[in-house]
């Protein structure tokens, strides 16, 4: 196992090199570049002047070149500067990391903690009312836009009823601090958070469910049945294991989502994630951002990847690699 | 005693006789048929492409036809009539629901029910083609890497992780400015997005397909068949895929509706089917104004309920196709 | 041992899962300091209740409420988090800077100059050497400080000049374009060695810069370099297919140089040096397939020398310690705005390693700004900028203390405003926003600030080079109902190509092309076309038109779009609208991939307009190029007169309309909305326009 994992680190390092010199050309191939998009309604400009500013950024270099003066900056650990934020790189991931964190974290948790114990009752009680509601409302959670959601949501809470603030991440007109502060935070992130757990909760139920009906219908369940162990030992000592064996393998591929932000819900809710950063630099060309968030996210990605496939051996005994 | 023996046998013979032998395929439609809410599923599904396939051939107006209203007499004029040039003209947008539009106007001043017919041609084949084509990627690739394991399962699982590393939406934003210098026209905009969403989702199908691969792999059957000595081609095929049948339905009708909604947040951020046309995912996209969201619910619930019922339609026929293949199925 | 690895595996997944959430749950409450200005993360006041401590004072303490209210919460736009007057690239960091900086002069409701913490005026001056020279003094008031106690001195603006010329300056302000005596040399003091000794010449015998043995090696470098430069340019002709392989004559000739048949790539590069008349800059400049000369040369030659030791730009002086004067060598209608509209910057604080070519000390304070403003930076976290007052600003300290911008996306700002969270902010208008808020008229009241730009569709005349064409496509564009539909009053139709809220604009402008689809086949059919089987065709071709539009683009084009869509189809021609984000439509645009786009121009404050429509101009993406409107644009832009510039803006609006190359399409309001529970509405500016609002009395806001 130690050897497999050891093989599987090198070759990463092999993937990201690869992984890079893709995003670079995809970063390069986006229309338009930074200096243009900027300069663009403003009446006043010259082309020496957008030429000089070319220069300023390093836009005005070739694609090879770009690339490998990028590659010696990021092995030393200078991911270049942000041309949208005018800070590195690193410091600006850094700073909105917390909040997306927090947001997807704990949609994640709320996701899972629904849908472990929704998807096995479901399962239990397949073809029963019971059943049939608990996988139409997990089914209306995903087959509807998140922007829908929050915009109903909005207005039931925020402009209906008034309880919940509207949009942001605190309330600007009084400074809490501590405790008050967490306590306002929580406030403006329960719509947010609702939201995702509404469109996410929906497939892992389903995940849960599926796999729990293949279990129950296993020799294993019955000889279970049959040898009287009561069904709370049935279900949770036996079947319940089995089912988790795709969901923690998700797990892995989960990681790089925590950091990925929701793009459309954080702009909806104008909350300072990595999402909306990450889209305000691919349409402004924001080069240097884009190589460091996305490399990041790459690596995020094959960790991910590494700690799936480790979970996968660790938990079915039947897998070998 | 031998006449009780006989008219035993007797019995036996004819009941023997009298069996309906069903072939496979008859019965996993036997069983699919029982389960009611397939059925319904099925239903809606069928009435769906119905409405959408031959419905605009009733409707008088065309897929992006504005109206215009002159102001000072209220009568409406429709584009293509002339005269629309005049000061008293304007644009008949977000009209209310009428005899003449049953469900109103949107905001550009186009005929809402004519919109979700074609719209939605669009929603429902972009989620047939998508799914087909990450299915036949992913299930092929994952399987292949499943099964042999090793080298080939490394380079395979390089290849899903680096298709995972791809940001969606610079790539789509660079797929869409190719799409442009290339001189591809508007209306054929959507099938080549198509193409490369397919393309790009066949990385998640390949990673469960092979998960769930990798433990079948060591069941004793799969010894069996190795023992027997049939082709590989063959244990794949007819032996292993079709355990992983269940992971590979439910993919399937999660995806079709994933597909619809990746299309209207496409959409949303402008990267999905051109303007003007008419798609469901863009349709309900409007519900970010909040004036629409508050005062004109005919834009943009029909589009919303038509998505939610599609969905829910190929999410039952996933589960009732689910049960009816699986042969440990008692009922 | 079965049983360990299961307990391993539950251990490992509750654990990641674990550790997942208590990563995301912990930071709640303590925000990182990453992008503060470096002071404490959360201030210590707490919430803004009762403060009935009487009014404000001034001088030296802080600044108390007057009422109940003690924080004036702004709803903007997205935040860069880039505080700096010269590096901002975002309007809405600007805000920030304006409430932060105190200016020389602003603009007045009506976009005129007046004073503000200072003064400018212009005097004509004629020279020693005889030429004209035009001296703008510019003046600040005395007794200004700072918000850390420094006094305010004229160093304080020169300063920001010198910012602005720097050679490595990247930010948006265009100061060094203007024609100021000695900012050209200031700011190309530095150029590659190659160009220098081209320019200097053969016969140069000054060998302070260079030697002259590199003189001597770079004019024999040159024949050879010159070849291998024509060389290129032939290649290039001949790959695009026009010209056979080896007949540089020929390829001479389709890049516009005459020469004998048989020629070699010496006599192509001899052929342009004498068109150049040995200016071998603007020949490798303008005639490169590619290459610039000194590519083919050896790259020494391409270094960067120093002219000069240029340190100082002749043309700025200072008088004394509140004074200093500017001089331009040509007139320039905004010189005053150029010079004086500019925030007053401290020199002690932004400037303290700044030496020509190193602006990274400057660029390190543009997370904390500082300046004589009404209000001083205090932190920036959470999308919400906090700003406190300051109590030693010129024209008093203000009444509100507190000032807090914060980031709301623009469908929610009504619905935040109304629910009481936010003071002032600026939605998109429309009828149904202004509905809204008069049924609320006790929580909210509004104001319509006309929008200082204006929407219209472009056509590239280079793509459709016939006039008659052009015609018939603007005749085919029906503006006046779509408009009135999705605007109402907050939109009107214009009729040329300026933004209206300039005074130069002319008002009573006749309409150019009206929509009349009959007379649009007429000028087709001028043009050539005739209807066959159906199609309106021409040399074999069919009439097809493609147009861009942007996905952030308005209603009204939308319709005006689909009305031409469809006409053209009756009549036998197509219209292919391709509707593409705006960062893929921007460079489809400049660069000319267009037939015809649809976007909008916005801020202008003068009515120059060379850049758009000049031959040389940056923005000219529709690629029309008339001498005579050269010359009329260059004509305002020296025209002092008011009322003789009007009439040269006139005649130039009417060629640009006559050559069809743009048609404006509306020009909009913007709103203001303000919280009629939280503020003392008559303390808001009698009036608002697009260069005046609130910010700029900001020190005289009261709130409830």
């Amino acid at each position: 196992m130690r050897q497999y994992i050891i093989k599987r680190l090198l070759i990463c390092i092999l993937v990201l090199f690869g992984v890079s010199i893709l995003l670079y050309s995809i970063a390069h191939m986006v229309p338009g570049d930074y200096v243009s998009n900027i300069t663009a309604g403003n009446q006043n400009i010259t082309p020496e002047m957008e030429q000089r500013m070319r220069e300023a950024y390093g836009l005005d270099k070739g694609l090879v070149e770009g690339y490998f003066s990028w590659l010696g900056d990021a092995l030393h650990g200078d991911f270049g500067t942000s041309f949208v934020y005018k800070q590195p790189v690193v410091e600006v991931i850094g700073k909105y990391m917390p909040a997306t964190l927090a947001l997807a974290g704990i949609s994640m948790f709320l996701e899972l903690l629904l849908a472990i114990p929704l998807g096995i009752l479901a399962a239990r009680r397949q073809y029963s009312v019971t059943d049939y509601t608990i996988v139409a409302i997990a089914i209306i959670g995903i087959s509807l836009p998140s922007f829908f959601f929050a915009a109903v949501l909005k207005r039931i809470f925020a402009v209906g009823l008034g309880i919940l603030p509207v949009s942001g991440m605190v309330t600007a007109r009084v400074n809490y601090t501590g405790l008050a502060l967490f306590g306002d935070l929580a406030k403006h992130f329960i719509l947010p958070i609702t939201v995702f757990v509404i469109t996410g909760v929906g497939s892992y139920l389903r995940y849960v469910r599926t796999n729990m009906l293949e279990v129950l219908s296993a020799d294993y369940v019955r000889t279970a049945r049959a040898k009287g162990l009561p069904e709370r030992k049935v279900i949770g000592k036996h079947a319940f294991r089995n089912t988790l064996i795709p969901i923690v393998t998700l797990v892995g591929g989960m990681i790089p989502g925590l950091f990925s932000g929701a793009v459309i819900t954080e702009s909806i809710f104008a909350l300072e994630g990595l999402g909306n950063v990450a889209l305000k630099a691919v349409y402004a060309g924001d080069i240097p951002y884009l190589m460091g968030f996305n490399m990041f996210i790459a690596a995020l990605t094959l960790i991910g990847t590494l700690v799936s496939d480790i979970l996968y051996a660790v938990v079915d005994p039947r897998v070998r690699y | 005693m031998e006449d009780m023996q006989t008219k035993n046998q007797q019995e036996q013979d004819e009941f023997e006789q009298n069996q309906v032998i069903l072939t496979p395929g008859q019965l996993v439609a036997k069983r699919f048929f029982r389960n009611k809410l397939a059925c319904v599923g099925l239903g809606i599904i069928i009435v769906m492409v119905l409405f959408c396939a031959i419905g605009p051939f009733f409707s008088p107006y065309g897929e992006y036809e504005i109206f215009y209203i002159d102001n000072e007499t209220g009568k409406e004029v429709r584009m293509a009539e002339g005269g629309v040039g005049g000061s008293n003209m304007g644009v008949n947008v977000k009209a209310p629901m009428s005899s003449k539009h049953w469900l109103g106007t949107d905001a550009d001043g186009r005929d809402v029910l004519t919109r979700i017919m074609y719209g939605g041609r669009i929603s429902l084949t972009v989620g047939i083609v998508v799914v087909v084509i990450e299915l036949i990627t992913g299930v092929l690739m994952g399987g292949i890497a499943g099964y042999y394991g090793g080298a080939v399962d490394m380079v395979i699982m390089r290849l899903v992780e680096i298709f995972n590393s791809i940001p969606f939406i610079p790539l789509m934003l660079i797929i869409a400015s190719v799409m442009f210098a290339a001189g591809v026209l508007p209306q054929y905009k959507i099938y080549y997005i198509m193409g490369v969403m397919g393309i790009l989702y066949w990385a998640g199908v390949a990673r469960l397909v092979r998960g769930q691969i990798l433990s079948l792999r060591e069941l004793e059957y799969m010894q069996a068949a190795e023992a027997t000595g049939i082709r590989t081609s063959r244990k794949i095929l007819k032996h292993l895929i079709p355990n992983v049948m269940p992971i590979i339905i439910l993919i399937a009708t999660m995806d079709m509706g994933g597909v619809i909604l990746t299309e209207s947040v496409l959409s949303y951020l402008g990267v999905g089917i051109a303007w003007p046309y008419a798609s469901w995912g863009n349709m309900v996209d409007v519900v970010n104004q909040s004036v629409i969201l508050k005062n004109y619910v005919n834009i943009w619930l029909p589009p919303g309920i038509c998505i939610l019922l599609t969905v829910l339609a190929w999410n039952f026929i996933g589960d009732g196709m689910r049960d009816a293949f699986d042969p440990r199925m008692k009922r | 041992m079965k049983k360990m690895r299961q307990a391993l595996a539950l251990l490992l997944s509750v654990a990641m899962l674990t550790a997942l959430t208590a990563c995301g749950g912990g930071k709640d409450g303590g925000n990182t300091d990453g992008g503060n200005a470096g002071d404490s993360g959360n201030t210590e006041q707490s919430g803004g209740t009762e403060d009935n401590s009487g009014d404000a004072q001034d001088g030296g303490d802080e600044v108390q409420a007057t009422g109940t209210y003690d924080t004036l919460v702004i709803g903007t736009g997205d935040f860069e988090g880039v505080f700096s007057p010269y590096f901002y690239s975002s309007t809405y960091d600007n805000q920030v800077n304006d409430l932060i900086f105190a200016t020389v002069s602003r603009l007045n409701k009506d976009g005129e100059v007046v004073d503000d913490a200072g003064h400018v005026e212009v005097e004509e001056v004629k020279a020693e050497d005889g030429t004209t020279k035009y001296v703008y003094t510019v003046s600040i008031q005395e007794g200004m400080k700072f918000s850390d106690g420094e006094d305010v001195t004229i160093d304080d603006v020169i300063f920001s000049y010198y910012v602005f010329a720097d050679p490595t300056y990247d930010g948006m302000s265009t100061f060094n374009t203007l024609d100021i005596e000695g900012l050209a040399d200031y700011v190309n003091a530095q150029k590659p060695l190659w160009e220098a000794i081209s320019a200097a010449g053969q016969e140069n015998t000054d060998f302070s810069i260079w030697t002259e043995d590199q003189q001597k090696a770079f004019w024999e470098a040159v024949p050879a370099a010159g070849a291998s430069f024509a060389q290129e340019i032939v290649d290039y002709v001949v790959a695009s297919g026009d010209v056979e392989a080896g007949d540089i004559a020929a390829a001479a000739g389709a890049w516009g140089f005459e020469l004998e048949a048989g020629a070699t790539a010496e006599d192509f590069f001899n052929a342009m040096v004498a068109k150049y008349e040995n200016d071998l800059v603007a020949l490798s400049g303008t005639e490169t397939a590619g290459s610039s000369l000194v590519d083919f040369m050896d790259e020494s030659f391409a270094e960067m020398v120093e002219l000069a030791s240029v340190d100082t730009i002749t043309g700025i002086q200072k008088v004394d310690d509140y004074t200093c004067t500017v001089t331009f060598n040509t007139p320039n209608i905004s010189g005053d705005k150029q010079v004086a509209w500019l925030p007053i910057v401290p020199e002690h604080y932004y400037g303290a390693d700044f030496s020509k070519g190193h602006l990274e000390g400057v660029k390190e304070k543009n997370s904390a700004p500082m300046g004589s403003g009404p209000y001083v930076f205090d932190n920036y976290d959470n999308k919400i900028v906090s700003l406190k007052a300051n109590p030693d600003y010129f024209k008093g300290a203000p009444k509100i203390p507190n000032v807090k911008l914060q980031y709301v996306a623009d469908e929610a700002k009504v619905d935040t405003l109304l629910n009481g969270d936010i003071d002032i902010t600026d939605p998109p208008a429309s009828l149904e926003i202004i509905e809204e808020i008069e049924a609320s008229s006790d929580k909210a009241s509004y104001n319509l600030v006309d929008f200082a730009g204006y929407g219209y569709i472009g056509i590239n005349a280079e793509r459709i080079p016939d006039q008659n064409v052009r015609k018939g496509l603007m005749h085919l564009m029906n503006r006046a109902p779509a408009v009135s539909s999705y605007y109402g009053e907050l939109a009107h139709v214009i009729e040329r190509p300026m933004t209206p809220t300039l005074a130069e604009y002319p008002d009573d402008a006749k309409e150019y092309y009206g929509y009349d689809p009959a007379k649009a086949l007429e000028y087709f059919k001028a043009a050539g076309y005739e209807e066959k089987d159906g199609k309106l065709m021409k040399d074999g071709e069919q009439l097809v038109v493609e147009i861009g539009i942007g996905e952030l683009s308005t209603h009204p084009a939308k319709a005006i779009l689909t009305q031409m869509v469809s006409d053209m189809q009756g009549m036998g021609a197509e219209l292919v609208v391709q509707d593409m984000q705006f960062s893929n439509l921007s460079p489809a645009v400049t660069g000319g991939d267009l037939d015809m786009w649809v976007m909008a121009w916005g801020n202008s404050t003068d009515c120059d307009q060379t850049q758009m429509f000049g031959s040389k101009g940056g923005s000219n993406y529709q690629r029309y190029y008339s001498d005579e409107l050269d010359a009329v644009l260059e004509q305002i832009k020296l025209t002092v007169d008011f009322d003789e510039r009007c009439k040269l803006v006139e005649q130039s609006l009417d060629m640009i309309m006559d050559a069809a190359v743009y048609m404006p399409i509306y020009q909009r309001s913007d709103m203001e909305v303000y919280n009629a529970a939280t503020l003392n509405l008559e303390t808001l500016p009698e009036e608002t326009t697009s260069y005046y609002n609130y910010v700029h009395e900001i020190e005289t806001l009261e709130m409830q």
